[in-house]
């Protein structure tokens, strides 16, 4: 009875206390509901519904669905994230407000994951890699030992990722197809300027995503075959700039200057990296410049790439020279921000500017084969080059729903060059002394509209496209003696100009019927081309171009793909193709089909083997078709012989592939082998003389091509080790003419890499050692030649203290010539300070420090009618001292 | 045409439905009596198999062994003649499973050590879970902590629970539930861990998951812990 009594007052209590806080509990207690169900209208039983706190992962409350998929929780008010997942479905997110009691969410649509549905498997050894589906995450850490500086260490550490010689990220030996950062394409094919600037702390995870989507994508066929890998910001790095700041400087005025600025938001990305050095640090390549300018290859079309290899443009050296010159000093800046202003609009832009500066000095003596009225040249070459390079493209996405996608892409290029070269050519005797100025200016400009939709299953494409191009090259010869058999009056100059224009205008459309087992792709691709070729030198006549080359070029083709079964695909494709071309007045007609199969096995996403066979044809450009003599340089002149604008130059490719990749076993396999048969190409005919190389354009009846690759990677399970190896082979066997005799070579490249990586993780010590063999092989009717370079390398890094850092490259390079032999030793140091929690970061960092003076370099090469040895010099080894700010 | 319909609903209901497989171990750190080390063979873990379906969940254990008696002879050499006898019985169960269904609220808990059978059935313990936000990687998976405490036996004891928020799946090893994920590792106080070794989703239609049978009188929770504590 007591004890009741003691129990009612405690009621009254607290019933009291209850009363007191009820006002308070009334304006932010708020309740919310809703039916969880799925496509269908089914509930969902068992769903996972999780209030966060919005931007944070901190969990406010959570519940599950009840069979009829129903729930409810209770909070305050404010703002959320609502995070709905099951068991096979994909998980939604949603940001909401809450402002009155009750917020009712009514039925919420669960959208069927068809990746979770795929087997996942996970590792029992937790060894950090997790397979869903067609995503390989890597938990980085798993990986990491500390002394990772930028997001290229991480990678690298990564099993199956790598970075090769060119910069660029490779997966399972295979150049990745897209590189995102945060899910956004903001570095385009330059991954070196991601991989180089994102500090190592900054990244989150990575993610290898197979059968990669993006945004414009509205494909219904989930086999895009286009592999991405996504490097994840962490949150304390997001939605704030941040960046670093670099400066070195060392001694001779060496210096390198480096910064970048990102700010990684959730709809805006932006990122702006700055860069200047006089080390011979270029940070664009010969890929890049490709990447960057060919617009095949820039579009996402199905369009067949087309590459123009024309003698009249020379790229600027600055992008081949390697380090080969006596100086180099490169200014770059790009920018890049890709906005999503809703969820469907997307803007992307994206600006590069370069400025290159060298000088290259090399003497070379050719040797010229027999039987040939010509011994020998001797020369001493001066080069000086700057460069303007410009690229700025904006792209506009518009994706009213998941169906249809709209994209407007502009770009425009700016290639300007201006070079100087200084010629003394030293044979029998007699000094001849050459001046040449070169002044090619590109502008190209590119307008390109998009549409394509899905109706139903099937997808409709259709595209227009401008592109016009202008290029005016300027070339001004100044000699001390007669060059080039020109007949000169009383000096011996030679002014030529070029003028060349493009005007081509594209439309695209396509309809790809889906069907059960069979899709149909049916596309036609018309292309009206208007181009034109001027030169001009000295007002001779057989120096003077005035050709244009009108065509309209129809397409129209049909491919099949059977799914045989669950992992095979077989497709079978032709075309129909009508030309219509008018080469200055004439007009000619020519009609040609085409074909192409393959038969593709996806046994798993990481299983693929393929086989395929085209037959396609291509015609010459216009810059084959030069009447005139063009000049190349002041011994070398370039001219058509018997190519017609309507030659047909057939060509068939075999090709296969095989890949592997075992996440659990950390092992990768891959396998490429392609075969390219032309039995009509282009080839020279090469007539030499004392004053004047003559090249000619003549049809050649061989042309064959076969390369072939593999590579394989394995971690081992006990011990800290893993292994690689690549074996490639390629070869070449041609046609050509000497003095219009026909004759044949053959060049045969042979290399491999195999290396040993420590996968140590918490060891003061780590290493990658290696060994690149590589040997090219030439042969032609009367000589044989080859160069055999054979590189052991040691690169090795750990940690000294808590703080500092050191990291050792080495390597010993043989270099084996038909005729000589030499070696080069490289040893390039550097230490590293930095402090915990600082923002600070020091260096000392030396390149190549054996040869901090000038050095040269010997050169062999082969090609049909000379054999080359060059001594260049190259850049010298470098000490620096530098700092790094981040923020 | 509305059986056939209903038919196509009702597959179409199912087509979804993933099962979970996974290996579940129980390390054993100290025993449940004292404050002593464990022997080796006591250290042993329990390794049992999980499946889950359909909001029903069971773990069985694989490796069967009977409960063993050691006996430590201890020679005194300091004191002649003096030999020490310690008998160590270290229990073992033969043969367990946990049953869960969340969807009809029944928890089962049936094993038999030393040839005694015993069958539990109740309504699925629940906690009151207290997220933090601790995170680990489990077997690849990024987990959350959550910690409670329940009192068994008549002793306290203080649980750590990792869940993770990527398999939303309202479950875990044992008699644990009740987190936003599935619950990859159970800590119980210093005692015990209990994990997931490897996990595996297969698309499977037809994985049901039926209620172990009955090999003795069903108690309830509660009256299995008088009845032990009462040293029935």
């Amino acid at each position: 009875m007591r004890r009741s009594l003691i129990n009612i007052t405690n009621l009254k209590k607290q019933l009291f206390c209850f009363f007191l806080f009820v006002p308070a509990l009334l304006i932010s207690q708020t309740n919310i509901d809703g039916y969880i169900k799925d496509n269908n209208n089914t509930p969902i039983d068992g769903a996972n519904i999780i209030l966060k706190k919005t931007n944070t992962d901190e969990i406010i409350t959570f519940t599950t669905s009840n069979a009829k998929g129903y729930f409810n929780l209770q909070t305050e008010t404010g703002n959320y994230t609502l995070k709905i997942s099951a068991l096979g479905f994909e998980t939604i997110l949603k940001n909401i407000e809450l402002k009155n009691t009750t917020l009712s969410l009514n039925n919420i649509a669960l959208i069927e994951n068809s990746t979770a549905l795929e087997e996942v498997i996970i590792n029992a050894e937790n060894n950090g890699i997790v397979q869903k589906g067609d995503v390989t995450q890597y938990k980085i850490e798993k990986f990491l030992n500390g002394t990772e500086e930028s997001l290229k260490d991480v990678i690298t550490r990564l099993p199956g990722l790598d970075i090769n010689e060119n910069g660029k990220i490779t997966a399972n030996g295979k150049e990745i197809d897209r590189l995102l950062i945060d899910g956004e394409n903001l570095y385009k094919k330059q991954h070196q300027l991601a991989t180089e600037n994102i500090n190592s702390e900054m990244v989150k995870n990575a993610e290898l995503i197979r059968n990669y989507k993006d945004f414009e994508s509205i494909s219904t066929n989930d086999k895009t075959g286009i592999t991405a890998l996504n490097i994840n910001i962490k949150e304390e790095f997001k939605n704030k700039f941040t960046g670093n700041f670099e400066t070195h400087l060392g001694f001779k005025d060496k210096y390198k200057v480096n910064a970048s600025l990102f700010n990684f938001n959730k709809r805006v990305k932006f990122s702006l990296i700055p860069s200047s050095n006089n080390l011979g640090e270029s940070t664009m390549s010969i890929q890049d410049y490709y990447a960057l300018t060919d617009t095949d290859v820039r579009s996402n079309l199905k369009n067949e790439s087309k590459v123009t290899f024309s003698k009249l443009e020379d790229l600027p050296r600055f992008l081949n020279s390697n380090n080969n010159v006596a100086t180099k000093s490169n200014n770059f800046v790009t920018i890049s921000s890709i906005a999503n202003l809703s969820d469907k609009i997307k803007l992307d832009f994206y600006g590069i500017f370069n400025n290159a500066e060298q000088e290259e000095n090399y003497s070379r003596e050719l040797l010229f084969k027999m039987p040939q009225t010509l011994d020998e040249i001797n020369e001493n070459n001066k080069i000086i080059e700057e460069n303007y390079f410009g690229v700025l493209q904006l792209k506009s996405i518009y994706k009213p729903n998941k169906n249809s996608v709209l994209t407007i892409n502009n770009y425009i290029n700016i290639d300007n060059t201006n070079q100087d070269k200084d010629i003394e050519n030293l044979t029998n005797i007699k000094y001849i002394n050459t001046k040449e100025t070169n002044k090619p200016k590109k502008i190209n400009f590119n307008s390109e509209i998009n549409y394509r939709k899905n109706i139903n299953s099937n997808t409709f494409t259709s595209s227009l496209s401008f592109n016009y191009l202008d290029s005016k090259s300027i070339k001004n010869i100044y000699s001390n003696n007669a060059f080039l058999n020109i007949n000169f009056n009383d000096e011996f100059v030679a002014n030529q100009s070029i003028n060349k224009s493009l005007q081509e205008t594209n439309f695209y459309l396509a309809y790809t019927l889906n069907y059960n087992k069979v899709s149909i792709d049916l596309y036609n691709n018309t292309t009206f081309t208007k181009d034109k070729l001027t030169s001009n030198t000295n007002n001779l006549s057989s120096f003077y171009n005035n050709i244009s080359l009108d065509q309209l070029l129809a397409k129209n083709g049909i491919d099949v793909t059977f799914k045989i079964s669950k992992t095979i695909n077989y497709t079978i494709g032709a075309n129909y193709n009508y030309t219509a071309k008018t080469f200055n007045t004439i007009n000619n007609n020519i009609n040609y089909l085409e074909f192409n199969s393959s038969i593709k096995s996806v046994f798993n996403t990481n299983n693929i083997a393929q086989i395929s066979y085209k037959f396609s044809n291509q015609t010459p450009f216009i810059d084959h078709l030069n009447d005139g003599f063009i000049i190349k340089d002041y011994r070398n002149l370039i001219v058509n012989n018997d190519l017609a604008a309507t030659t047909l130059l057939p060509y068939h490719q075999i090709s296969a592939s095989h890949f592997i990749f075992k996440p659990k076993s950390e092992f990768s396999y891959i396998f490429n082998a392609s075969y390219i048969s032309k039995n009509k190409s282009i080839g020279n005919n090469i007539i030499n003389t004392e004053n004047v190389s003559i090249s000619t354009n003549k049809i050649i009846r061989q042309d064959n091509m076969f390369n072939t690759f593999l590579f394989l990677d394995k971690k081992l399970k006990k011990l800290p080790l893993s292994f690689s190896g690549s074996l490639s082979y390629n070869t070449n066997k041609k046609e050509y003419f000497q003095d219009n005799n026909l004759y044949h070579f053959q060049n045969e490249n042979i290399s491999s890499i195999l290396k040993v990586k420590s996968q140590f993780k918490k060891a003061i010590f780590h290493f990658d050692l290696g060994f690149k063999y590589s040997k090219d092989n030439y042969t032609d009717q009367n000589s044989k030649t080859y160069l055999r370079i054979t590189q052991p390398y040691l690169n090795t890094n750990g940690k000294i203290s808590k703080n500092l850092f050191w990291y050792l490259n080495s390597s010993l390079t043989f270099y084996n010539s038909t005729n000589s032999t030499r070696k080069l030793y490289l040893i390039s140091p550097k230490l590293r300070f930095i402090k915990e929690k600082s923002k600070w970061e020091i260096y000392v960092t030396g390149n190549n420090i054996l040869n901090l003076n000038h050095k040269t370099i010997l050169e062999n090469n082969s090609s049909p009618s000379f054999y080359e040895e060059k001594t260049s010099a190259t850049l010298a080894g470098h000490l620096l001292l530098g700092g790094k700010l981040k923020f | 045409m509305k059986k056939i319909l209903l038919i196509t609903l009702f597959i179409s209901s199912f087509s979804y439905s993933q099962t979970l497989k996974g290996i579940v171990s129980f390390n054993a750190k100290k025993s449940v009596s004292d404050e002593t080390e464990l022997s080796e063979k006591a250290k042993k873990p329990f390794i049992y198999s999980y499946i889950y379906s359909n909001q029903v969940s069971l773990q069985e254990l694989i490796s069967e062994e009977k409960t063993s008696v050691d006996t430590t002879i201890v020679e005194h050499s300091e004191v002649k003649g003096l030999t020490q006898e310690t008998v160590q019985v270290i229990n073992r169960p033969s043969k367990t499973s946990y049953y869960k269904n969340t969807e009809t609220d029944v928890y089962r808990l049936m094993f038999s050590m030393n040839a005694k059978n015993v069958s539990i059935k109740d309504a699925i313990p629940v906690y009151d879970w207290n997220l933090q936000n601790e995170t680990e990687t489990i077997i690849g998976y990024s987990c959350k902590k959550a910690t409670t405490e329940r009192i068994l036996f008549g002793r306290k004891q203080y649980i750590t629970a990792w869940y993770t928020e990527d398999i939303p799946i309202n479950s875990g090893p044992m008699d644990f539930t009740g987190l936003p994920g599935l619950i990859l590792q159970i800590e119980i106080g210093d005692m015990s861990v209990t994990r997931f070794e490897k996990l595996k989703f297969i698309k499977d239609l037809t994985s049901d998951i039926e209620e172990p049978k009955n090999e003795s009188k069903i108690l309830s929770i509660n009256e299995y812990q008088l009845n032990a504590m009462r040293g029935n």
